[in-house]
């Protein structure tokens, strides 16, 4: 059971890491983001389980232990990632990529709408005129179909797109945005 | 206020990493280790402890986002509106969270409600830390307020002065750490002591929510109620309820 639960940190681990990498790509991104948090949790069952049995049985329980701490240890940046790209992953699966405020706090550089830093931009930003087709992305304002950014070219009415594209209407934001915690 | 803590770079993937989320790592592992301390205190075999607190966090955290996407879904009207726009609510891991943890407990082997009793004062100060981690990031934002200590938040696109409403709950949760920190306290028969702190934070949420002035959460019967005050008037019902119908016995266990 201590050694599943070993393994099942490495997993969570390996799990965190694809995660990261495959923020962009609707749904696998999630599953694995948010999946490496679950399989770390089951890992720190298993080795809980294991200490008690070990406890039980009078036999040394330093394998359980070990486990549960590498459990642990993976279970940190799995919430992390699953807080950042598994949640911006989440949004963009559902094919609805709009840039809401309270998302702009997971969009980081290189990704559309990055502000940089800490400064938030508002949720419906003025179209400029390096907007238009052809002109050059300039730093944290992706081109309308560069490759790799999640949302560009399956949403076409997401703020800042080409003019030959001109976004659709919506809803507007809601009065104040719903944030991570309540 | 701080919403981006910093950003992680691999072979040339960078991701930002968030404030709310490192605060809620750390409030995690702080009420676990607070959790398991006091379980020990209490003479609960520590290795069924920990299974049974990792799940109750993976039922917690089913229940809190469970609860925002049923929150958002109903406010929209539309599913995928509230699938893409994910969050955690905290009454939705309270409720979820103890009921996997009695779940987990009685699975292994632990009985549930001293183990429940046994995850105070660890869940007030897990949920203090998290609410630093709300005002960092920026969400859960306060009423409009032209107090000296009114914040203003980056992503506000008002530009309002609010009150720092996390920092308000923060305290009283802080407090409620401090008045669960004796083991003796409110331990008149199992269970009673989660029961007290379950009805002292409603009365608190009760209380503070009006100074939040959240109507994305969902306002209801015309603007009124909040959410989360309806929720909070519940549990005041259900567990004020079963705290007066266990006090002759919490009485006799005393004597």
């Amino acid at each position: 059971m201590a050694i599943l639960s070993i393994l099942l940190s490495v997993l969570a681990a390996v799990c965190t890491l694809i995660g990261f990498l495959t923020t962009p790509i609707p749904v696998v991104g999630a599953v694995f983001s948010f999946g490496a948090a679950g399989v770390a949790l089951g890992g720190i069952m298993l080795g809980g389980k294991a200490v008690s049995k070990a406890k039980r049985e009078g036999s040394s329980h330093d394998v359980a232990r070990i486990a549960v701490v590498l459990n642990v240890l993976a279970f940190v940046p799995a919430l992390l990632v699953a807080f950042t790209c598994g949640a911006c992953n989440a949004f963009v699966s559902t094919g609805n990529f709009q840039l809401q405020r309270d998302f702009q706090i997971n969009v980081g550089p290189g990704m559309p709408g990055d502000a940089g830093g800490n400064a938030l931009p508002p949720p419906a930003r003025a179209r400029d005129p390096e907007d238009r087709p052809g002109a050059p992305a300039g730093p944290g304002k992706p081109g309308p179909n560069q490759p790799g950014q999640p949302g560009q070219q399956d949403q076409p009415d997401q703020p800042g797109g080409d003019k030959a594209n001109p976004p659709s209407p919506r809803l507007p934001p809601p009065p104040l945005p719903a944030g991570p915690g309540n | 206020m701080y919403p981006l803590l910093t950003t992680l770079e691999w072979r040339g993937v960078v991701r930002p990493i968030g404030s709310y989320g490192v605060l809620l790592a750390l409030a995690l592992l702080v009420g676990a280790w607070v959790g398991l301390r006091s379980s020990q205190r209490a003479g609960l075999e520590s290795g069924a402890m920990i299974a049974a607190l990792a799940g109750a966090v993976g039922s917690g955290f089913a229940g809190a986002f469970g609860l925002s996407i049923a929150v958002a879904w109903l406010r929209s009207g539309s599913l995928q509106a509230a699938l893409a726009n994910p969050g955690i609510v905290f009454y939705g891991g309270l409720i979820s969270g103890t009921l996997g943890l009695a779940a987990c407990a009685r699975g292994f082997g632990l009985p549930p409600l001293p183990t429940l009793d046994s995850m105070l004062p660890a869940v007030p100060l897990a949920h203090a830390i998290g609410r630093i981690g709300c005002l960092l990031g920026g969400c859960c934002y306060g009423a409009h307020t032209e107090l000296p200590w009114a914040v203003h938040l980056a992503a506000d696109p008002s530009g309002l002065a609010r009150h720092p409403w996390p920092l308000y709950e923060a305290a009283c949760l802080v407090l409620l750490s401090a008045l669960f920190w004796s083991p003796r306290r409110f331990s008149g028969v199992p269970g009673q002591r989660a029961a007290s702190y379950v009805l002292l934070y409603a009365l608190v949420r009760f209380a503070l929510e009006p100074l939040r002035a959240d109507a994305v959460r969902g306002m209801h019967f015309d603007g009124v109620w909040s959410t989360s005050q309806l929720i909070s008037l519940a549990l005041l019902c259900l567990v004020g309820g079963a705290l007066i119908v266990q006090q002759p016995r919490a009485k006799l266990s005393n004597r």
